[in-house]
């Protein structure tokens, strides 16, 4: 995955928030990304890392929290779970439908921010 | 220490862009069809098969996308279709087409009452997949060359389409290939996706794709169409 990209379009979501709320020094961002996005965690925190040098959020720590993919299923109301996409099957093995509903794992999202 | 809650989709960006695309494909009545796979996979060759029997009913455009060259635009032009290429050796490589890039490409095309605008991605497995470029059909494709496990180990892109195609299968005989086995693996990751296996030496393979894009295109115009009448 382009993780530098994608870093970089979180920099600039940032900027905004940080202009709009006036907030000088982040702390922490909290990330929430499933794991249907094949973003790998060390790739996004060394683009991170290199992106954020001698920019304000240098010592803003990057957390991440992998998100499972959780479905439901629409026949039976049957709830599935996978931790990762290996041998991952969109079939509900309850009833075999197919007719099931994503709940998370394919965000790529800025859940939140801390600052002082 | 202070907390704002923001749930920010991070590609925001590209979805905004993706709408807008839509609503202007929708607009000009356009069927648009995102092609995606690895380099060397065949989406080229088979755009060709599908442009020289389908341009006799339907108006074509084509936006291709490279990080270099103008190759595959030259192979289109031959057909005489109008086509774009996009090349991505000045913005960075960028290893995937997004909804800002067809904006640009398809004003620069200049080209009326389209009936089918054909996106032929960037030669990828995965990034292509997070990117919607406000199309209304997607197809990715696996081909006998590469191995029977593309599948299973690059689920993102096949998960997120509306038909696969299984391409180059006159080399079946050549290769170790469970083709059960990859058709398998793909209804595992989207019951709902299509599954064509072909060969362009094969016009009825062809044919058969040409017949499942048609039908998507019916039911896209006439709920175009109804809502026009509604206006």
């Amino acid at each position: 995955m382009h993780e530098f990209s994608i870093v970089k379009s979180l920099i600039n979501i940032l900027n905004k928030k940080c202009k709009k709320e006036k907030i000088s020094e982040i702390k922490k961002i909290n990330l929430k990304i499933g794991i249907l996005k094949t973003i790998m965690p060390e790739s996004l925190n060394f683009a991170f890392e290199i992106l954020s040098k001698k920019t304000k959020y240098e010592n803003t720590k990057l957390i991440i929290k992998i998100i499972p993919v959780k479905m439901k299923c629409n026949e039976c109301k049957n709830n599935i779970t996978f931790n990762n996409t290996f041998n991952i099957h969109f079939l509900c093995k309850k009833c075999g439908s197919t007719n099931l509903n994503l709940l998370c794992g394919n965000e790529l999202l800025i859940d939140s921010v801390e600052y002082n | 220490m202070e907390k704002i809650i923001l749930s920010k989709n991070i590609l925001e960006v590209n979805e905004k862009d993706a709408k807008k695309n839509r609503k202007l494909f929708k607009d000009k009545n356009i069927f648009v069809i995102n092609i995606m796979g690895s380099p060397g996979c065949g989406k080229t060759t088979i755009l060709e098969s599908l442009i020289k029997l389908m341009k006799k009913t339907f108006k074509i455009a084509v936006i291709e996308g490279d990080l270099s060259t103008d190759k595959d635009a030259c192979r289109i032009k031959k057909i005489g279709i109008p086509v774009v290429q996009i090349n991505t050796d000045n913005i960075g490589n960028a290893c995937h087409l997004n909804s800002r890039m067809i904006s640009l490409a398809f004003k620069s095309l200049k080209q009326s009452n389209i009936d089918i605008l054909f996106i032929e991605n960037i030669g990828n497995l995965v990034c292509p997949a997070e990117f919607d470029l406000g199309e209304n059909l997607r197809i990715s494709i696996t081909s006998i060359s590469e191995g029977d496990d593309k599948v299973s180990k690059y689920p993102p892109i096949f998960y997120n389409s509306d038909m696969v195609l299984i391409t180059k299968t006159d080399l079946l005989p050549y290769f170790k290939y469970n083709i059960k086995q990859v058709e398998k693996n793909i209804e595992k990751i989207n019951p709902k996706a299509k599954i064509f296996k072909t060969s362009v030496k094969n016009k009825k393979d062809i044919v058969n794709l040409i017949e499942a894009i048609k039908d998507k295109i019916i039911s896209y115009k006439s709920i175009s169409i109804s809502n026009k009448k509604l206006l």
